[in-house]
């Protein structure tokens, strides 16, 4: 697994290193640029918007490689158990406990004393979450 | 200009897919066309500037662009086999993780000192050989028996690993370690398509490969998911069509008309419906096919009508937990069931509604998501109506919901 993450850090540095000597042919070039047009006058149009969309292109890549977790897939999500009374409008959401499932009895209803039952076993989804914030 | 226009066809030509493909392709053009002088003049333009640092720095640059003009395909090929790489790499981890995840919940359940590594390690190479098809005839009847004996084959090498589990369990680890299997292939055959594109330098096999991967990423996540699913016994988004059957059965009593299969008679609105699912709530698909044809025997083909209710793949664009109607025998695997219920129906001419409930790919086999749960009242009221407009009082019906029943029992 260590050897792995070495793996996964060396491709990242390596991608660092390619986004680094952009950025500063970039910069150089836009310091020849400023001083050409300090000392002649003449705007070199090109090369300012070449080195200019280099360098965002850079910082774009750099934060596109910040902002990606690995993700696999294991992350366990929040499972909410739905509880139902079978007389009465009893309803409660708790926590998933290993050993749910859906039809299990539950126990007497705190309302009516009826039997309760397991109606629902559901996670909320990340979209879900999402709108909810 | 038009040598400007030339130039930039050329290095499209060239510069095909990647994204640095692109960004090159950006500056090299932005360098060519975009100018109003030819390709000479702006050449000079770059070199007459008497500073010598600027000179060096835009021939890098013309370096650079002739250097990927020359070897603008290899530099893709071996950037495509590094990103490939990283999601081999990451198939890994997944398919490494899944093992343990295996192993530690056979060896928590087992209670016995005996390291099941090695028969865990077997199962996960386990090959399923699919029969010959070359002579059709009888190809469902031999399909469905080795699609049994490999059932079988798994549940006993659970039983031995866990002797003292009962039935739901035996189920949930056999499901366990059937996504534990599918994660092992999945890596395994993609690392070989790396390594033949890899030996070959092929671009088209590397191609193809970068292309598919995002959806084989999606797919082995989802099983990574429905790993988790397993070993806690939630319900899964297959799960839908056991879910529906078993609030039309609840409280209802129920028989096993074949092998993990039960049914349950319900009245709805002065029909008699026969609700059928898999037995649950271990992780079990059951025998539909086999359980609606016996009924249809038993019943000598009395039924008004089949309701099928299943999970099925959505469109992009299309929302999780949408519900629609069509024509059909709605049963997806390999066929068996889908075969039987058809012969049957055709025997003696039942009328087939299929219910599909709409779920991406992602939902399948990972715990059941909020939207698709929330789907069973809908289903349930357009059940009701489909019996109400299509037969009448007296009838015999049978509702059929398919999918895995993991989680949900009846």
């Amino acid at each position: 697994m260590n050897k792995g993450s070495n793996k996964m850090r060396r491709s990242s540095v390596y991608l660092i290193a390619i986004v680094t000597v952009l950025i500063i042919l970039s910069l150089v070039t836009l310091f020849q640029t400023f001083k050409m047009y300090t000392e002649k006058g003449y705007t070199d149009f090109l090369a300012l918007t070449l080195s200019a969309s280099a360098i965002a292109f850079s910082v774009y890549m750099i934060l596109q490689m910040r902002m990606k977790p690995l993700k696999l897939g294991f992350e366990q999500p929040k499972v909410s158990t739905m509880i139902r009374c079978s007389n009465c409008d009893f309803e409660t959401i708790r926590e998933f406990k290993e050993g749910d499932y859906i039809l299990k009895e539950e126990g007497s209803c705190p309302k009516c004393n009826g039997s309760t039952f397991i109606y629902m076993i559901f996670r909320e989804s990340e979209e879900e979450k999402k709108k909810g914030n | 200009m038009a040598l400007a226009v030339e130039t930039f066809r050329f290095l499209l030509r060239i510069f095909a897919q990647d994204l640095l493909t692109d960004f090159s392709l950006f500056y090299s053009v932005l360098y060519v066309s975009m100018s109003d002088r030819s390709v000479f003049d702006v050449l000079q333009g770059l070199t007459s500037q008497d500073n010598s640092i600027g000179m060096i720095v835009q021939i890098l640059w013309l370096a650079f662009f002739v250097l990927y003009m020359l070897y603008g395909q290899r530099l893709q090929v071996k950037i495509m086999l590094k990103e490939i790489e990283g999601s081999l790499y990451r198939l890994k981890i997944i398919r490494d993780r899944g093992r343990e995840i295996a192993i530690s919940t056979v060896k928590k359940m087992s209670k016995e000192d005996n390291d099941p590594t090695e028969r865990v390690d077997r199962i996960l190479e386990h090959v399923y050989i699919s029969p010959v098809s070359l002579d059709p005839s009888g190809i469902i009847k031999r399909l469905e028996h080795l699609i049994d004996v490999r059932d079988f084959r798994f549940k006993d090498e659970v039983k031995l690993m866990v002797p003292n589990a009962d039935e739901t369990q035996i189920n949930n680890l056999t499901n366990m370690l059937e996504a534990a299997l599918a994660l092992n292939q999945i890596y395994k055959t993609v690392r070989h398509f790396y390594l033949v594109g890899k030996k070959t330098s092929s671009f088209y096999i590397i191609l193809q490969l970068q292309m598919i991967l995002p959806q084989i990423m999606k797919e082995s996540q989802a099983f990574a998911s429905a790993l988790t699913a397993f070993k806690t016994g939630q319900p899964i988004g297959d799960g839908i069509g056991p879910l529906i059957a078993a609030r039309l059965m609840h409280r209802k009593k129920e028989y096993e008309i074949t092998k993990d299969t039960v049914v349950s008679e319900v009245s709805i609105d002065g029909r008699t419906a026969y609700v059928l699912k898999a037995k649950g709530p271990g992780g079990n698909v059951g025998k539909p096919g086999e359980a609606i044809r016996r009924l249809l025997e038993e019943k000598e083909g009395k039924i008004s009508r089949i309701i099928v209710i299943d999970a099925a793949q959505k469109l992009e664009g299309e929302r999780p937990g949408e519900v629609v109607e069509g024509t059909g025998v709605a049963i997806g695997g390999p066929g068996v069931d889908k075969y039987k219920v058809e012969e049957v129906a055709t025997k003696y001419k039942i009328p087939l509604n299929a219910i599909l409930i709409k779920e991406g790919i992602e939902d399948v086999v990972s715990t059941m998501r909020k939207e698709i749960a929330n789907s069973v009242d809908e289903v349930i009221k357009r059940i009701n109506r489909i019996i109400h407009e299509t037969t009448k009082e007296g009838d015999q019906i049978i509702i059929a919901g398919i999918g895995n029943t993991i989680g949900i029992a009846q």
